[in-house]
């Protein structure tokens, strides 16, 4: 019964990875509408600056910026509340329990989905991207550091992802502070990232960056370990929450209710 | 072995508009090939007795083991010993087929490889679902998801496996093929925990039974010691010929009793000790009517519990 470790961990990896390409191929439907949303927006953009743009020099840079903007926006909208529609329908279904009863535990599990949700999400819409660009005869330049910089977004995302999952788990039909927190966030670009603590802002310390990397600006490892910190600290504290709402609800017995 | 033991359980659940003590000191000990079963009526605290030592409900106090595991401190490891069904046919990935919901909790539990192909195909096997192997779950009848719901269970082959309300809704095929799985666990030496308020489901399959009445225990023993206690209290008398009335009266006394005349007299009674059995022929004896027979009663569980849960309210 009992294996080495990181093998039972890579099991359940495995597992959850055949269960999202289960559902993606069992409701096509669904994957297909999202795809053909996601182009139509891709080429609206291109299709705007072409003709708009008409002929600046410098049309494929800022079509480059923008179109890689509006990429990162999906992924961040989509992961913060990815998980919390997750448990919502897990609750529903009455399948929650079952879940919990895993002796990986439910932060492990519920982490490790969204490991494998950025491993199937990210290649997926940056195909998208690049048979966008491909139809509009433009070339897509995306730099290395641009990836960086997206997983470490993304990873302090995941972490407000979880503080929204406990809320969930806890106030069960959240669907409503769902779509709030997709616009709150918007709102902390207009923060400032710079200044003494100004990289602890989340989000936009990483859009700041984008602009630099766009710019060809040299970013620089100090800011690198400042937002790859921030970002760690967010995660950890996405689990502690989440950890805390999982206790709350194992007190009242209302982890199955829905 | 005694591989689960919960000590003490207390558990107020607090809403806002007012709080229910739904557990007031349970204990108990299952042992390792031995079907234990939670027996009481609706709101009697089964669910809540179940969830405790699944990690899924935190009581207030209390202790519990799980392969001499302090469960409620180490919930991780002791679910390492555990698996269960809890909401019977709710328990599966409804949009899974029978094939990737078997894979899926195998992968949850840390299984995987050939190992766990292997035994994915011995499970849909024995709960007979091989031809609806690649079937959506969700469009499976209620027997056979509630199926698919114990495969899932004991698929990791743990020791100690929980089942709450098996029988739920189930029609009597299906119920059969349950208690048939039921039996089979203890067998194979694992320690079956049962809730239910099906008295016959404990009459058939059950070996100890912990009747809870209201959060608190009102017995645990062996069921066929609980069923003897009132087997043996439990007798039919029938007399040659037609008591008076006089002597009906006298016989009133002893509580549960029923007397039919005609022609002959056949009485039903239920004492609450043995030494009434004296008291009894004393008035018997009085009708100078030949006895033609005495036999002590077949009892079926339903009586014992009533009775048992009768006697505790009020306490
Ligand atoms: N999450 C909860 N919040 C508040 N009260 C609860 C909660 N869960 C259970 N209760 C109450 O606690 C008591 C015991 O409930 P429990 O579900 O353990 O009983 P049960 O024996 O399983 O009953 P049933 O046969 O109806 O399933 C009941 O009075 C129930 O209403
Ligand atoms: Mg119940």
């Amino acid at each position: 019964m009992t294996l080495k470790p990181w093998l039972e961990e890579w099991y359940l990896i495995v597992g959850i990875f055949k269960r999202f390409v289960a559902e993606f191929k069992r409701y096509y439907l669904n994957t297909i509408s999202f795809f053909i949303t996601i182009t139509i927006i891709f080429y609206l953009i291109v299709l705007g600056f072409k003709s708009f743009g008409g002929g600046a020099p410098n049309i494929t840079g800022s079509l480059q910026s923008t179109a890689i903007g509006y990429f990162t926006w999906i992924m961040v909208v989509s992961v913060l509340t990815e998980l919390s529609w997750n448990l919502m329908n897990e609750m529903n279904r009455g399948i929650i329990e079952q879940i919990f009863l895993s002796p990986f535990g439910p932060i492990k599990v519920y982490s490790f989905g969204q490991i494998v949700s950025l491993i199937i999400n990210i290649p997926f819409l940056y195909l998208v991207m690049l048979v966008i660009f491909k139809m509009a005869k433009l070339k897509l330049i995306v730099p290395p550091a641009f990836f960086l910089n997206m997983f470490f977004l993304l990873l302090q995302t995941y972490g407000f992802g979880m503080i929204l999952g406990g809320i969930t788990l806890k106030f069960k039909r959240t669907q409503a502070l769902l779509q709030i927190s997709q616009f709150a966030i918007i709102g902390l670009l207009v923060l400032n990232p710079e200044g003494k603590l100004g990289f602890m802002i989340p989000i936009s310390p990483h859009f700041m960056i984008f602009r630099m990397i766009m710019n060809g600006e040299n970013v620089g490892m100090v800011l690198w370990l400042k937002v790859f910190t921030a970002s760690l600290i967010y995660y950890y504290i996405g689990t502690r929450v989440f950890a805390y709402f999982v206790r709350v609800v194992k007190k009242n017995g209302e982890l199955s209710i829905y | 072995m005694e591989i689960v033991e919960v000590k003490n359980l207390r558990k107020t659940y607090s809403t806002r508009r007012k709080k229910v003590e739904a557990l007031k000191g349970i204990s108990f000990e299952a042992k390792t090939g031995e079907i234990f079963s939670l027996l009481g009526a609706n709101g009697a605290g089964k669910t809540t007795t179940i969830k405790s030592v699944l990690g899924l409900v935190i009581p207030d106090e209390g202790e519990i083991f799980v392969n001499g595991i302090n469960a409620l401190r180490h919930r991780n490891k002791a679910a390492r010993y555990m698996s269960a069904v809890l909401e019977g046919n709710r328990n599966i990935h409804w949009r899974l087929t029978v094939k990737e919901n078997l894979e899926y909790f195998g992968h949850l539990r840390g299984m995987g490889g050939r190992k766990l192909k292997e035994r994915v195909r011995e499970i849909v096997e024995y709960i007979e679902l091989t031809d609806k192997f690649n079937e959506i779950a969700g469009k499976l009848s209620r027997g056979m998801q509630q199926r698919l719901a114990v495969g899932i269970a004991i698929l990791p082959d743990t020791p100690i496996v929980l089942l709450d309300e098996p029988t739920l809704g189930l029609d009597v095929e299906s119920s059969m093929k349950m208690r048939e799985i039921l039996k089979d666990l203890s067998k194979s030496g694992k320690c079956v925990i049962l809730s239910t308020h099906d008295m016959n489901l404990v009459e058939e399959v059950a070996d100890r039974v912990l009747i809870i009445n209201n959060g608190r225990m009102v017995a645990y023993d062996d069921k066929e010691k609980l069923m003897d206690m009132f087997r043996k209290r439990a007798y039919r008398i029938v007399l040659d010929g037609s008591v008076k009335s006089g002597v009906v009266e006298k016989l009133s006394r002893f509580g549960d009793i029923n007397i039919k005349t005609n022609g002959e007299t056949v009485i039903d009674v239920q004492l609450d000790s043995y030494d009434e059995i004296y008291d009894l022929f004393d008035i018997l004896k009085e009708t100078k009517l030949p006895l033609k027979r005495i036999e002590a009663e077949d009892v079926r569980f339903e009586k014992v519990f009533l009775k048992i849960v009768e006697g505790s309210d009020g306490k």
